[in-house]
């Protein structure tokens, strides 16, 4: 009786489905997953998240809520699990299911995603490049005249530098002092050639990070000058230099 | 067709039948024929959805990346929370018309599963409306997806996945049509899953969106 009925299905629709759906048709029956029940406690979930970020909407700085974001994720990965557990049933069906989806994650897209972000901030490692000086990179010629080092204050915000002319002299040890007084991070790349070989660095984003100022602090780095000629030092931020966030330092 | 060629066919047709009852009565008549025992379809829509998880991923992380770095009053202040709040809301009840609709047709009753597949479609089509309503937003005041970091990642990261929104309506629309020309019925729905596995990932991703949008 049993194969007829089988027979019949199959010879019924060329598409039939003869994988394990019916054993697992059984399992999941024999649960009896309580699907609006989990649907009040993703809309349970969902209401505390939303409450979390009205009673504490601060974002960052002094008012910050410690815990708040962690906790947030915390509850975001509940939902998730309730999702993939209970809409996706993972929970009833074979575990190869989840291997699959696990390992697919877990081998593939973790390893792949972390690579991601830390090169999607090539300008701090950059700058760890640089520190020792890059093989073959051209020392500035030693200037007897270069003087004691310099300290160069500037104030960064959206989108400029102020002043937006500076002055060295090649081979002077210069100490930047940057401070942030705009409402998102800045910071301070000296470009490796001069306006005359290099009139747009930030194009090719050339050069070294010096200093990193985010949201109301100071950034501060140093450099020794470069040969002499005229400078575009730029702020790296995606977009900014392109706003005009740029300027002159003079090597004399 | 020739009466002899339509004997021959008919000939072949009971063959194959004849060859299909004994390789089911040999084998495990309930069983896929393949070597892991799962049915191959619904494998290739969890690895697929695994790949899926990680290109999201890359974009969220994208997002994350580059949050703080523009102005809020250049994108950012700009989301109306209460919008998404509700386009959370709606996309949750899509999942759960879905999965009820693949428990009524686990137990045959189909017109409750075009009902609630229609229902599910509408659910999804109210919460692109919802995104229309935030992007018309976004672009009135001036932010679009070339003005500055926020709005690259922003609209690519929501852009992707009110696409895969639009293409899970299209594929339930087809689901609706199957159903209605016969192709689906209580002991063969795995289409229905397999869509439905599909809805619910989407949905999956709008839960994370939320968060790191406009919760954190």
């Amino acid at each position: 009786m049993e194969q007829e009925q089988s027979f019949q299905r199959s010879t019924a629709d060329p598409h039939h489905d003869p994988g394990d759906f019916v054993a697992e048709e059984k399992r999941i029956q024999q649960a009896k997953p309580n699907y609006v029940g989990v649907f009040v406690a993703l809309a349970i979930l969902t209401a505390i998240e939303i409450s979390i970020t009205l009673i504490f909407p601060s974002e960052e700085g002094a008012g910050a809520t410690i815990g708040r974001v962690p906790l947030l994720l915390f509850l975001t990965v509940a939902k998730a699990l309730l999702v993939i557990l209970y809409y996706m049933h993972l929970k009833f069906d074979s575990r190869l299911y989840s291997y699959f989806f696990g390992a697919g994650v877990l081998a593939f897209g973790l390893p792949f995603v972390i690579s991601m972000i830390f090169l999607m901030s090539p300008p701090q490692l950059a700058s760890q490049r640089h520190e020792g000086g890059a093989p073959g990179e051209q020392r500035p010629t030693p200037n007897p005249n270069a003087g004691p080092p310099v300290t160069l204050k500037l104030q960064g915000f959206e989108f400029e530098f102020d002043p937006g002319a500076l002055a060295a002299n090649s081979g002077q040890v210069v100490r930047i002092e940057l401070q942030n007084t705009g409402s998102v991070e800045h910071n301070f790349v000296m470009p490796s050639e001069p306006v005359a070989t290099l009139p747009e660095p930030w194009v090719t984003n050339n050069g070294t990070v010096i200093a990193k100022a985010p949201v109301a602090s100071v950034g501060k780095g140093g450099f020794t000058a470069p040969a002499p000629g005229d400078y575009a030092f730029y702020c790296n931020v995606p977009g900014h230099a392109l706003a005009g966030m740029h300027g002159i330092i003079s090597i004399k | 067709m020739s009466a002899v060629g339509k004997l021959e066919k008919a000939g072949d047709r009971v063959g194959s039948h004849m060859e299909q009852v004994v390789s089911e009565a040999q084998v495990q008549p309930e069983h896929a024929e393949t070597t892991t025992g799962l049915d191959h379809r619904k494998l290739l829509i969890w690895v697929f959805i695994a790949s899926e998880t990680i290109f999201f991923a890359s974009l969220m992380a994208t997002y994350l990346v580059f949050r703080g770095k523009t102005p809020p009053q250049d994108g950012l202040a700009h989301l109306d929370l209460n919008v998404a709040s509700i386009n959370t809301f709606i996309l949750l009840a899509s999942s759960l018309t879905m999965v009820l609709a693949l428990q009524s047709i686990e137990s045959g009753k189909k017109g409750r599963l075009i009902g609630l597949l229609i229902l599910t479609a509408l659910l999804g089509a109210l919460f692109l409306g919802g995104q229309a309503l935030e992007y018309n937003e976004l672009i009135t005041n001036g932010v679009s997806i070339d003005t500055n970091l926020f709005g690259a990642t922003f609209f690519t990261l929501t852009g992707f996945h009110g696409a895969h929104v639009a293409i899970g309506i299209l594929w339930i629309i087809m689901l609706i049509i199957r159903a209605l020309r016969g192709g689906i019925s209580q002991h063969n729905h795995l289409a229905v899953e397999l869509g439905g596995l599909y809805w619910h990932f989407v949905d999956l991703v709008w839960v994370v969106l939320f968060t790191i949008i406009y919760l954190i």
